[in-house]
């Protein structure tokens, strides 16, 4: 009854096995160290498409993998 | 009905290359829980080519040995994805909600799960 | 009353033999497709009667004519009902022509198929991502899994008659009509009106057709029962037919709900489910949506809003929203915004414009039948709560058990005041076999550590513990533990049993962010730990075997009790304690030995709760309790464990930007005499709110009551007498008890 998510060590198991954890992702345009530190740890993009999502196995190998998930229709790659 | 049972399992966790290379006791069984990590059920302890490997008993966890058929029926009841066709074979995932890691052999399997969660487990299967 | 039934009859057509429609009445279609036949069946409401085959003893109830079905009490607790996962290549749904030459083909092609057929007793409610195809059947719920496709071939359902009357009983389908015959159900005089559909009810020479017509049913007559039917025919000629049944052929619509919830999925129609739907005339008056209670005149209402889109005129209407799903109301629904369309098209001939103004129905959801919460339940799991190795222990001893921090823990042993007292002034042995407790290993340990830590983890010594702050990146204080070094190389770290769960996550993420060489093993669950405290704590481990004396935060390997522990001298409680940290397997031979060798100093285990007031008594701050989501190190007075002279560490410089705004708020102490307050208690000065209250308790050795709380600072100072509870209270320095530490220390 659920997404599914590819582990990379353990195979394809639902999503409910998973906990998110996303990667802030902070815009080339911003240089300034502090500002891209800000950037890293309080703005959010969530945009309307693809991102680069990190899960954490909970129910299996119990460590971190990374897939690129569309947010419009939860199909998700590598 | 079989009962879970504390498992006498040695944890090693070190650099994938190190485990890939290692060779294990004839009649041990190793099963790989993550790329840097082995649960290992053995008599001897083999040599790991990592000196930072760490290596510790761990009695965390609790299993049982059971028929394909009974297997089965519980896979059938509480686990929503698929297991592969292959055996042996170790893997792991959610059964009845709880991360349960299973080897399967061609007539039996091992089911185990965190000591932990043994008693909600049981109960959840039928075990109890 | 009670009804006699025949062997394979549906309770409506037991119903019905017995002169009873089961839902007041409406146009009943036998099939499975309409909400008309819906009913309570032995307490379990929305049943589709035609769908159900009568068995001795059933108890069926009509719903309330103004009031939704009566469901059970929630104090009953329905059957817990099983799940099973199947998983095959092809799922085919329905049984007929279609679905049989689908599997055949499947079949052929080499693949694994699985069919599902309401007359075999499954029941398809929905279609769900990743192609799982859920069925209700007598024995439980079907999860069937499909790897390449479902196949829907469900076929097709009759358009029902929409006019004045058509809530009354009396009106059939032709297919019901033919069904109910064959079933010696009289249906009396009979009237067909064929309204675009074809009737042909040949094969039910029994029924005593008076009249058989073409044209528009334009009334139907009666109070409760029909009387009569009013039709105008092509012509325009109306008439009035004397009739007990109506039969009324409207054409067909495909039964599509399963693929229109399913976009995107691969999943295909076949056969009648894949037709073109019929379309009926357009709905002037009368029932549209009998779920939802919409007639024509409320389509034209919110047509006159401007809702002109199927979605939208679902949305404002909830017409194809209750129990059938809108297969009854749907194709009326396109016939009436068609034909509204087209007239609204000065340009065009309605007439002719109005087919190609037809919308398609709007998306379905899951799911197409009603479920009961068992079966909704079925195959799923609430999270589990782990237990400690002391679990059956703490029960045998009569502890009140209950979930705090995500396992199942002792709150007490029935006697909480001699557990504190056996604490502040014997021994004591408490299960923190929760704690999070994780191994780190390689050459890259001390530097990453250093990296994640606010302390300086270079000068903590092997053999020596420290107490640390764990920060976020946004300097807020996330949870808090032990740093204990093994070597160069080598630490154990502690985390606090809430924060276990996340601190393997939040090593790895790190470690893996960084590209650290090192390696990590989560203990949490693998070794148990039971706390010794109070001030015979040393006596009682050198009787159970305890051979050298332990600093305080030392920490090392030990046999106590013949169980191999690593020990760690430290101290939550205020008093000499001593943590050992064991397998998980021998924790009830531990804390039976213990128990044995300490009953002549008065040992007591004790619970969460006395745990909880000890601690107060020292002022520590339980992360979580005590702090919020935007606790800094600066704000819980805690900027010692912080040391702003380290190149980095994880969250420093949010804490340099944060230093520099004004001190606003802080967690500080308070003391007030008896009785103790609620935590949460609001915290008033001057009459106005200053803060409130984290942790309360009443001192048995103080004698008052002391509490941690958050409080305003007021003009630039922290004021030191507020109002909790209509109370005076006093800020006072933390800790309440032994304030230079000397117990802990001995
Ligand atoms: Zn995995």
């Amino acid at each position: 009854m659920s997404i599914q998510i590819s582990c990379p060590h353990c195979g394809k198991r639902p999503i409910e096995e998973f906990t998110y954890g996303e990667i802030p992702r902070v815009p080339d345009h911003i240089t300034d160290p502090d500002a891209r530190n800000v950037d890293r740890v309080f703005m959010y993009t969530n945009p309307a498409g693809v991102q680069t999502e990190r899960w954490f196995h909970l129910y299996g190998c119990r460590r971190w993998l990374t897939v690129r998930r569309d947010t419009r229709d939860n199909q998700m790659s590598e | 009905m079989p009962e879970l049972k504390s498992l006498p399992f040695t944890r090693i966790v070190a650099t994938p290359m190190a485990l890939d290379a290692t060779i294990w006791p004839a009649e041990a069984l190793a099963f790989r829980a993550a790329n840097d990590e082995v649960l290992l059920l053995a008599s001897s302890l083999p040599t790991i080519a990592d000196p930072h490997a760490i290596i510790l008993p761990d009695s965390g966890f609790v299993g049982v040995w059971l028929s394909a058929e009974a297997l089965q029926a519980i896979f059938e009841q509480h686990c929503e994805w698929a297991l592969p066709a292959t055996r042996p074979v170790f893997v792991q995932g959610a059964v009845a909600g709880i991360a349960a890691k299973l080897w399967l052999e061609a007539e039996r399997g091992l089911l185990i799960v965190p000591a932990a969660y043994g008693h909600d487990f049981a109960e959840r299967t039928g075990l109890a | 009353m009670p009804v006699a039934f025949e062997a394979g009859d549906s309770v409506l057509v037991t119903l019905q033999r017995a002169g009873l429609h089961p839902n007041h009445g409406g146009c009943l279609c036998a099939a499975g497709d309409c909400p008309h036949c819906l009913a309570t069946v032995n307490g379990v409401a929305y049943v589709r009667t035609c769908q159900t085959l009568a068995q001795p003893g059933m108890i069926v109830e009509s719903f309330p004519t103004d009031d939704y079905p009566h469901l059970p009490p929630n104090t009953q607790r329905g059957p817990t009902v099983s799940a099973r996962n199947l998983h095959c290549d092809v799922v085919v749904i329905g049984m007929g022509e279609a679905g049989q030459a689908a599997a055949a083909a499947a079949t052929a092609a080499g693949k694994s198929v699985i069919t599902l057929d309401d007359k075999a007793g499954q029941e398809v409610v929905g279609i769900y991502p990743e192609l799982m195809v859920v069925a209700r059947t007598d024995t439980g719920m079907l999860h069937i899994h499909a790897h390449d496709e479902v196949v829907v071939a469900t076929g097709a359902a009759e358009i029902q008659p929409v006019a004045p009357g058509n809530h009354l009983r009396g009106i059939v389908t032709p297919r019901a009509a033919t069904h109910l015959a064959a079933k010696g159900v009289a249906l009396g005089r009979v009237v067909v009106v064929e309204s675009g559909g074809a009737v042909n009810l040949s094969t039910s020479p029994a029924l005593n057709i008076v009249a058989h017509r073409k044209g528009q049913v334009l009334q139907f007559e009666g109070l409760d029962t029909l009387k009569a039917v009013v039709i105008q025919d092509d012509n325009g000629l109306s008439q009035r037919i004397e009739c007990d049944t109506a039969v009324v052929g409207l054409g067909f619509t495909p039964r599509d709900l399963l693929v229109r919830m399913a976009a995107g999925l691969k999943v295909r129609a076949v056969g009648d489910a894949a037709r073109e739907a019929d379309l009926p005339p357009c709905p002037n008056a009368g029932m549209v949506c009998s779920c939802s209670s919409v007639s024509a005149a409320d389509l034209q209402r919110v047509w006159d809003q401007g809702f002109h889109e199927m979605e939208l005129v679902k949305r404002a209407t909830l017409a194809g929203t209750g129990p059938c799903q809108g297969v009854v109301c749907v194709p009326h629904m396109r016939s009436f915004l068609a034909t509204r369309t087209a007239a609204a098209d000065p340009s065009a001939m309605p007439d002719i414009t109005r087919l190609s103004k037809v919308q398609a129905p709007f998306t379905a959801r899951p799911v197409v039948r009603q479920l009961t919460l068992g079966e909704v339940a079925a195959g799923a799991h609430h999270h589990a709560t782990p237990r400690t190795g002391l679990d059956a222990e703490h029960r045998r001893l009569g502890a009140v058990m209950d979930r705090i921090g995500g396992w199942w823990r002792p709150w007490h042993y029935g006697n909480p005041l001699a557990e504190y007292w056996a604490v502040r002034e014997a021994v004591s042995i408490g299960d923190v076999s929760t704690l999070g407790k994780m191994i780190v290993s390689g050459p890259d340990t001390l530097a990453f550590l250093e990296r994640l830590y606010p302390t300086k983890v270079s000068s903590i010594a092997a053999g020596r513990s420290r107490y640390v702050l764990i920060l976020d990146e946004r300097g807020y204080v996330m949870d808090d533990g032990l740093i204990c070094k093994d070597s160069d190389t080598r630490y154990t770290l502690t985390f606090t049993s809430g924060g276990s769960s996340h601190a393997e996550m939040w090593l790895r993420d790190w470690a893996e962010g960084w590209n650290m060489d090192v390696r990590i093993l989560n203990q949490t669950m693998s070794l148990g730990a039971i706390n010794v405290t109070g001030p015979l704590a040393t006596q009682l481990l050198q009787r159970a075997g305890l051979t050298q004396p332990y600093k305080f935060m030392q920490h090392g390997h030990a046999s106590i009790a013949n169980v191999p522990c690593r020990v760690y001298r430290l101290s939550f409680t205020g008093e000499v304690s001593y943590e050992l940290h064991h397998p998980v397997d021998q924790s009830a031979k531990l804390w039976r030995t213990l128990m044995t060798l300490g009953a002549d100093l008065g040992i007591r285990p004790h619970g969460l709760q006395t745990l909880l007031q000890l601690r107060l008594e020292k002022g520590h701050v339980i992360v979580g309790q005590d702090t919020d989501f935007d606790s800094t190190p600066r704000r819980i007075g805690m900027e010692w464990a912080l040391r702003m002279d380290k190149v980095d560490f994880l969250g420093k410089p949010a804490i340099e930007r944060t230093n520099k705004t004004v001190l606003d708020k802080q967690l500080v102490g308070f003391e007030m005499s008896a009785p103790a307050t609620f935590e949460g208690a609001n915290i008033m000065y001057e009459g106005e709110y200053v803060g409130y209250v984290t942790s309360s308790t009443h001192s048995p050795l103080l004698g008052k009551v002391v509490m941690l709380g958050w409080l305003k600072l007021v003009n630039g100072a922290l004021p030191s007498e507020v109002m909790i509870d209509g109370r005076l209270a006093r800020r006072v320095d933390v800790p309440f008890y032994d304030k230079e530490g000397g117990r802990a220390r001995a």
